[in-house]
């Protein structure tokens, strides 16, 4: 086991890390910025390393002064939490380098994973099911190439982002107008006018399988997580067990995921992030760090992923097998709480706390680096708490996320707290069938009215 | 609080060179505040003035040497420092040494460090006395 570990993070992630440390006799030192020096996790640690200014570029991005701190506090090995350095495989070879180990997975598993067109490439030779579509991009329309991938299409630019040169084909008679006026629109957005075409999924939930591996081949694949509830692509609430899938579903795509850790020598852990839609599943990309929502999976699986993320990086084999990380012991429910303004376009809102009431009692967990008298830092994301609500059913979970909510109360900054609130309450969710247009279909936010629950 | 405690204050106020004493616990307290204490005929000179000292300090992380390897120290207390030289290295992670600059000329005053130590972002180093 590791003497000491560095946290090169910040916030709650790193008052995680030095928690399990702490747990298991492992020393830690807290790296910050200038901007960062009341933060909880610096007088957490055993020891503490101001590393740079408050930009994260000029301090938690600064190899070299993580590095340093390493070598200064004597630290055999780095957590990266998530953010940052966390998927950045050529920080970890550096580690390496430096005889210090990086606790997440190597660096050529986090290559072959971590971009989107290689994991993919990965997924397919692992048989792992993907968005159907065509091989790579394509100049002239196979009209029976498209009709094999299914109608609704999207065309998308391969050098694109940000939804330009973007288009959705319902029917085969749109294919070629729309293929040339997406060639075009590319073009001229970024100067390469190459296109390929998918299958659109419209009414898709995002499930993910949260997967751990070993340094000597074993892999395990936890129950799902639904983080379906997004804005814009932000993850606003994740939930498990699914209330999506069936017992099958969730053994295929825990399959799946382990056949494609296994096919990228992976180890440490990470997620594989599907699509899901009419009872199938289509994998997306791989996140290879441990993630925000881990907490859920730790609630409904009984586990603490970060005390074996760091005994797996340490070299120990996984203490249980498939059987054991399969079970399901209650429900789980995670809201990000934001210092943001939900009323003015959830614009953040940094400054200082005034105070602070948590919540508590059974089934809350609060994960969270702020307290009462705590500036809120401009350089960095908004996310203040996390509230992780588990009970022994989903009804039972959503009335005490709805308890719980109501108990939290925060002055000095607006927060997104209400908003979960609203998303709990409102009958849709509730019933359990929705996708990941939720927020925008339901309107939940559109309106200024307080949630009135 | 009795008042005696309050006259002991008091009296180590007046030995302190301290305007203004507030003492609060548990919702309770007293304020003193030294007569004539806002009038600047009254007031002793700051112990620092302002603006004659200048800290150096370290802008990386690392371990602290004064010179590098093989050449004299030049950095002492008493001794002259341009604008723009080393008072020091600090030595990164990497073994990389990085020199740490004067950003204005002066005088060494005082030093904080000592050679071999370990050093952070914003450590000061020394203080520089203008002329």
């Amino acid at each position: 086991m590791f003497k000491k570990i560095l946290i090169a993070n910040r916030s709650e992630i790193a008052v995680r890390v030095i928690r399990a440390a702490r747990e298991m006799g492992v020393k830690t030192v807290a790296v910050y910025s200038e901007a960062d020096r009341e933060s909880r996790h610096v007088a957490m640690a055993d020891e503490a390393v101001c590393i740079g200014p408050g930009p994260s570029k000029l301090s938690y991005l600064d190899q070299e002064a993580v590095l340093s701190a390493a070598k200064i506090t004597g630290a055999d090995a780095i957590h990266p939490g998530y953010g940052f350095l966390s998927e950045n495989a050529d920080f970890s070879e550096l580690c390496a380098k430096r005889g210090i180990t990086f606790i997440g997975p190597p660096p050529e598993a986090s290559r072959k994973l971590g971009f989107k067109s290689a994991g993919k490439a990965v997924a397919t030779a692992a048989n792992v099911p993907c968005v159907p579509g065509t091989k790579g991009d394509i100049s002239a329309v196979d009209p029976a190439e498209i009709a094999a991938i299914g109608y609704p299409v999207l065309i998308k630019a391969s050098a694109g982002g940000g939804g330009k040169g973007m288009r959705i084909v319902r029917t085969p008679a749109e294919l070629k107008p729309q293929l040339e006026a997406a060639a075009t629109e590319a073009k001229a957005a970024f100067g390469d006018g190459s296109v390929f075409i998918e299958k659109l999924l419209e009414r898709p939930r995002h499930v993910e399988i949260q997967i751990i591996a070993d340094k000597h081949g074993n892999v395990v694949a936890f129950p799902e997580r639904d983080c379906t509830v997004q804005r814009r692509h932000q993850k606003l609430v994740e939930e498990s067990p699914s209330p999506a899938l069936t017992p099958e579903i969730r053994r295929d795509m825990q399959a799946a995921a382990i056949r494609l850790a296994k096919a990228a020598n992976y180890s440490s852990v990470g997620t594989v992030e599907f699509l899901f839609q009419d009872g199938r599943f289509y994998f997306i990309e791989v996140n290879a760090r441990l993630q925000v929502e881990h907490p859920v999976t730790e609630l409904v699986a009984g586990v603490d992923l970060m005390e074996l993320m760091i005994r797996v990086a340490a070299g120990e084999k996984l203490p249980f097998d498939q059987t054991r990380a399969s079970e399901i012991r209650c429900h789980a429910i995670e809201h990000r709480i934001n210092a943001e303004d939900p009323d003015n376009n959830f614009m953040p809102c940094p400054g200082r706390i005034e105070n602070i009431e948590l919540p508590g009692g059974a089934g809350v967990r609060v994960d969270t680096h702020v307290y009462a008298g705590y500036t809120i830092p401009s350089y960095y994301d908004s996310m203040i708490a996390k509230l992780i609500i588990s009970a022994g059913d989903r009804p039972s979970a959503l009335r005490r996320s709805l308890r719980a909510l109501g108990e939290l109360k925060i002055s000095g900054v607006k927060t997104t707290a209400g908003m979960h609130a609203k998303v709990v309450a409102h009958p849709v969710f509730m019933a359990g069938d929705f996708d990941t247009h939720f927020i925008e279909k339901t309107g939940l936010l559109d309106k200024k009215e307080p949630a009135n629950v | 609080m009795h008042s005696s405690a309050v006259k002991a204050v008091a009296d180590w106020m007046k030995t302190a060179d301290l305007a203004e004493v507030v003492y609060r616990k548990d919702g309770k307290g007293f304020s003193l505040t030294a007569l004539g204490a806002n009038d600047p005929a009254t007031l002793s000179a700051p112990a620092m003035p302002s603006g004659r000292f200048t800290p150096v300090v370290s802008d990386g992380v690392g371990i602290f040497q004064w010179s590098e390897p093989g050449k004299a120290r030049k950095t002492e207390e008493g001794v002259e420092i341009a604008a723009g030289q080393p008072i020091g290295y600090i030595v990164g992670g990497s073994g990389v040494s990085k020199p740490v600059l004067a950003p204005q000329g002066g005088r060494v005053a005082k030093l904080f460090i000592d050679a071999g130590q370990a050093v952070e972002y914003g450590q000061p180093l020394l203080l520089l006395e203008s002329r």
